[in-house]
């Protein structure tokens, strides 16, 4: 188990540099010079120059890629052109709103799929699992950009309870949780449904049963336990879907984190910062999907590695 | 229950496909037609589906834009299947090094936030229709490339395969005549899965506004467009959400059935 952590928490870094290097030959292949963007097209020649010396963009691209990837390995991102601060320093300021974003929509996603999952394979072919799998299916096929403005038109406009967008007020953060979350939920709740069915025709069931085990512990320690690793996985593979999910959820809400963050360093050309975001982004996934296959073997004794 | 589903599905489909391709004899109005005096007027006999903010007719922009959505989901599919089955049948056939440097090629893609590869992309080629199906595709072939190199992979073992390739038969013989013709159920669910995908994509992309540029009318444009009208002409935002909801939950349900139908062998 170590030894297979410890290969695998290597193995992150390879992956890092990747994404690393990726996104920072594909940013330079964006047209658009960020030095005309910072000063404006009318700046005097030599003020340019100076700027784009002192920002080493007049070095070769590979010269360039070479202080990036040294500074990266010093665990220095570099200095942002447009906000005039350490981009460590912005992420820091940004990633928290981001974070608390991603954890409430999977809050929100496991509260209403798992109970409802595992009451709809329960109740299989009843109608009110049927009316459990077409809501799912609508959740599972509204993108954000469409449940987002419905959500405002509904609880800020017409009932007028929550704020429309920003970060300011207490509950700011419910619509956009709720807009990330509801799609989660919808992916969540059908693959408890399945994993549910599936470990209902065990064996083991059947024995709880017959043994005269009443209905909640024999869902409690034999259905749901057995369900947390398909739960797991998927949970995993959309807090990364969750991140990316943000980009469009904070545009929506005025949501000041990383999204938002990224869009706008993609759109100002400002090099150091989109690098900064994109490894951030990318480097979460990576990690837990790593905490994932931790969490498998602590949930499933017979996972070994 | 789970039947009527799809055939409700398949019939939103074709309706939609069936009005975009004859958008414009559908169309009541030119999608680009602009009555500024009229704008943000509500749903009324004239306009079915009410003017949008320039005062265009929304229904005419809905088929119109059903064009673009539409087509861009199918080229983005069709290019994303070519090459994940070229790529995942190169990875899976060969092995080895090739398919270790490939996969580890795909791990990189997806460790890249999806839509953030597409907005970069798209930021690179400039926006228009076919470079958004560019940025789309890089986006989408990875997931096919997985999903066949698995089912090749286990394939691979398989006596037919061991018969034809002991009878002397060249590898792009067998791969193409024997391997692939008996992997393709999975990608035919999934490229099913994909066309939804590929909507709600392009869609974000041009309500980021990387996508589909004004005035050509788009279905996530139009909510771009309208976002800041909530309060006054939510039907604006409404109309078109509605309308690509429903296009994902028929590829959604074909999906699910085609799962059913095809993968449930041996």
């Amino acid at each position: 188990m170590l030894r297979y952590l410890a290969i695998r928490l290597l193995s992150i870094f390879p992956l890092a540099l990747g994404v690393a290097t990726g996104v920072f030959f594909l940013i330079h292949l964006i047209p658009g010079d960020p030095i005309d963007l910072m000063l404006g097209e009318s700046a005097a020649s030599s003020d340019r120059a100076a700027l784009r010396a002192t920002l080493h963009l007049d070095e070769p691209i590979v010269k360039q890629y070479g202080h990036f990837i040294s500074g990266l390995l010093q665990g220095d991102l570099g200095q942002s052109f447009s906000m005039k601060k350490s981009v460590s320093e912005i992420l820091l300021s940004r990633y928290p709103a981001t974070l608390e974003l991603a954890l409430f929509a999977l809050l929100i996603a496991m509260t209403i799929a798992v109970p409802l999952g595992i009451f709809s394979a329960l109740r299989h072919g009843s109608f009110s699992d049927q009316t459990i799998l077409f809501f799912s299916l609508l959740g599972v096929s509204i993108p954000n950009f469409c449940l987002g403005p419905l959500l405002i038109i509904f609880f800020s406009l017409k009932l007028n309870l929550l704020p429309v967008s920003g970060r300011e007020e207490l509950f700011s953060f419910v619509l956009p949780s709720l807009t990330m979350g509801i799609g989660m939920s919808a992916i969540l709740l059908r693959i408890t449904r399945a994993a549910v069915l599936e470990i209902l025709s065990k064996e083991y069931i059947l024995t709880a049963r017959a043994k005269g085990l009443p209905q909640h512990t024999v869902v409690l320690k034999h259905l749901f336990r057995n369900a947390l690793i398909p739960i797991i996985t998927v949970l995993g593979l959309q807090f990364g879907a969750l991140l990316t999910g943000a980009i469009i959820t904070e545009t929506i809400f005025s949501w000041p984190g990383l999204g938002r963050l990224t869009i706008s360093a993609i759109y100002t050309r400002d090099y150091p910062l989109v690098q900064g975001c994109v490894l951030t982004i990318a480097f979460t996934y990576l990690l837990v999907s790593l905490i994932v296959d931790i969490l498998y073997a602590m949930a499933d004794p017979r996972v070994r590695y | 229950m789970h039947r009527m589903g799809v055939l409700i599905g398949c019939l939103i489909l074709i309706l939609l496909t069936a009005s975009a391709l004859f958008a414009p004899m559908l169309a009541p109005y030119s999608p680009f037609e602009i009555r500024l005096e009229e704008g943000l007027s509500a749903p009324s006999s004239s306009h079915i589906l009410g003017q949008d903010k320039l005062g265009r007719d929304v229904l005419s922009r809905v088929l119109y834009g059903g064009r673009v959505s539409l087509s861009i989901g199918v080229a983005v599919t069709f290019i994303s299947v070519l090459v994940g089955i070229m790529v995942g049948a190169i990875s899976g056939f060969l092995g080895g090094r090739a398919d270790s440097i490939l996969m580890r090629f795909v791990d990189i893609m997806f460790a890249f936030p999806g839509i953030l590869l597409a907005i970069v992309v798209s930021a690179i080629l400039g926006p228009s229709v076919l470079n958004i199906i560019i940025a789309l595709s890089i986006l989408g072939w990875g997931g096919f490339a997985r999903v066949i190199r698995g089912q090749i992979l286990v394939a691979r073992c398989e006596d037919y395969i061991l018969a034809a390739t002991a009878l002397g038969l060249p590898p792009w013989r067998v791969v193409i005549k024997h391997l692939l013709p008996n992997v393709l159920a999975p990608v035919i669910v999934e490229g099913s899965f994909a066309m939804g995908h590929a909507i709600v994509a392009e869609a974000s992309l041009s309500f980021l506004g990387l996508g589909i540029q004004p005035p050509t009318p788009s279905w996530g444009g139009m909510i771009s467009d309208s976002k800041s009208f909530l309060l006054v002409a939510p039907y604006l935002v409404i109309i078109p959400g509605l309308i690509i909801m429903a296009v994902v939950v028929s590829f959604n349900l074909l999906g699910d059935w085609l799962r059913g139908r095809l993968t449930e062998r041996g």
